[in-house]
């Protein structure tokens, strides 16, 4: 080849780097093999059509190149998967929702009828009791896809005794620094520093599910789910999901009035967990989770909203009814979308990196 | 037949690719001069242009890779392209509506004749 092919010859090598990974090691040795073939016949008949054979091959370059991008998008993207899984069987459906239910079914109690003291203590031990079962089938069957839910609640159960609310503490004096006495911070400050508490909870969560993560990929024992968890990202934010069903008893802790409200955020999880349970795609599972979890948190904010005014709280705060009406409720939402970004964080797994020999399907526990 | 149907009509190059496959296996180069051969030199497909279809022929399970049975200059090791039963039935059922296309153009238009 000549001088100028040989250039041209070296653009298009340059070039091809612009081509997705697959696509250039696929087809980039045929390509360049063409292009010399062009470039030779060319310069054997004189070399007239070079600026042609140039113009055609790099005027079509960028929108060539977009193309195949978009194209390995669409291919490869996870987010729309369909997931090669067996589906649950009705025992197994009935023992992931058991712990969405529960709730549902104390507060229905507890609610409407007048049932005696001790009725509360034999809900307690039945529930608390249920989550103890479970964990312990789960165990003995190397945590099959139902019972990740109640792993999240263990884990959360973790967390709310680990402390996390000693951040807040820690950074209540800074605030007060800074913004002076809470009667005058702005509401925007007091959502934020309100928020703070649910974002330390949930960053501890995900540490915490990190944890887990990588134990189950080390441990013989749990690989399969690993295995599991990896094919499908969205195990890992259904087991954080499970974690939510703690949540009305932190959010109306203090609050009098708030069965209807607490059963409208179980039931809102209920209803994202059976939708999870029932979908087989990645996008449908990450939307049923989202539906759910966003569906519990909007009605709590609702119910904040509605129920602050109706609380004797004016003893112990200094900021107004209305103030307090609109931190609370603000906190919640700021809370909301701080579980989405929970829930959507295991996409994020696919940059863990995967020890060595571990990558191997293997030992992969039938649900 | 209503798989291949639901691809029709194709795009002009995929259909002229197709076609110069129609005789035997070719490699890419050959692939683009056919192309240009069999368009009157109307369709002269770039080398970026041409692997994107390729891919997206093979993926459909049109065509299939097999080794080059001709040697090249560049001593390179090249790949070939040939028709799949399926890419062959798709070419078929192309033509065939091309065909019906024509023929109806050409006795519309010899009854619009004055």
């Amino acid at each position: 080849m000549n001088g100028w092919a040989r250039a041209a010859m070296r653009v298009y090598r340059a070039l091809l780097v612009l081509y997705p990974r697959g696509f250039r090691s696929t087809f980039g040795e045929e390509m360049q093999a063409d292009f010399q073939s062009a470039l030779l016949e060319i310069q054997n008949s004189g070399g007239k059509l070079a600026w042609q054979l140039l113009w055609r091959e790099f005027r079509y370059w960028p929108g060539s190149v977009w193309r195949e991008h978009l194209w390995e998008r669409r291919t490869k993207m996870p987010s729309n998967r369909l997931i090669d899984e067996k589906p649950l069987q009705h025992s197994e459906l009935l023992a992931a929702m058991i712990i969405f239910i529960l709730p549902l079914i104390s507060i229905i109690l507890t609610g409407n009828i007048s049932l005696p003291e001790w009725t509360n203590y034999v809900l307690l031990v039945l529930f608390w009791g249920s989550i103890a079962f479970a964990i312990g089938l789960a165990a003995k069957r190397r945590i099959p896809r139902w019972s990740l839910p109640y792993l999240g609640f263990v884990l959360i159960i973790g967390v709310i005794i680990g402390g996390p609310d000693r951040i807040s503490s820690w950074l209540y004096p800074l605030v007060l620094q800074v913004f002076g006495a809470m009667s005058v911070w702005p509401i925007f400050i007091r959502v934020i520093y309100t928020g703070i508490f649910g974002f330390t909870m949930m960053l501890a969560l995900l540490a915490g599910a990190l944890v887990l993560v990588n134990l189950f990929r080390l441990l013989t024992f749990t690989r399969g789910v690993w295995q599991h968890i990896k094919e499908d990202w969205t195990q890992l934010s259904f087991l954080l999901y499970g974690s939510l069903v703690f949540s009305p008893v932190l959010l109306f802790e203090e609050i009098r009035y708030a069965e209807i409200s607490k059963f409208t955020v179980w039931l809102c999880l209920a209803l994202g967990a059976w939708l999870y349970l029932r979908s087989n795609e990645t996008k449908q599972r990450i939307l049923a989770l989202i539906g759910g979890a966003t569906g519990a948190m909007w009605s709590a904010a609702i119910s904040y909203w509605i129920l602050i005014p109706l609380q004797d709280w004016q003893r112990r705060s200094l900021a107004s009814m209305r103030e307090l009406q609109w931190t609370e409720t603000g906190s919640v939402l700021l809370f909301s979308v701080i579980i989405l970004a929970t829930l959507l964080a295991p996409a994020l797994l696919k940059f863990l990196p995967t020890p060595p020999n571990l990558d191997v399907q293997e030992d992969i526990t039938p649900a | 037949m209503n798989d291949i149907l639901s691809n029709l009509p194709l795009r002009e190059p995929t259909f002229l690719i197709l076609l110069s496959l129609a005789p035997g296996p070719k490699h890419g180069y050959a692939i683009l001069k056919e192309v240009e051969a069999l368009s009157d030199g109307r369709v002269k497909l770039s080398t970026g242009t041409l692997y994107g279809a390729i891919e997206r022929l093979l993926d459909q399970g049109w065509i299939y890779r097999v080794d080059d049975p001709i040697p090249n200059s560049t001593n390179r090791k090249r790949k070939a392209y040939d028709l799949t039963e399926q890419g062959r039935k798709v070419l078929n059922a192309e033509t065939v509506r091309l065909r019906k296309l024509v023929s109806v153009a050409i006795s519309q238009t010899a009854e619009d004749a004055p």
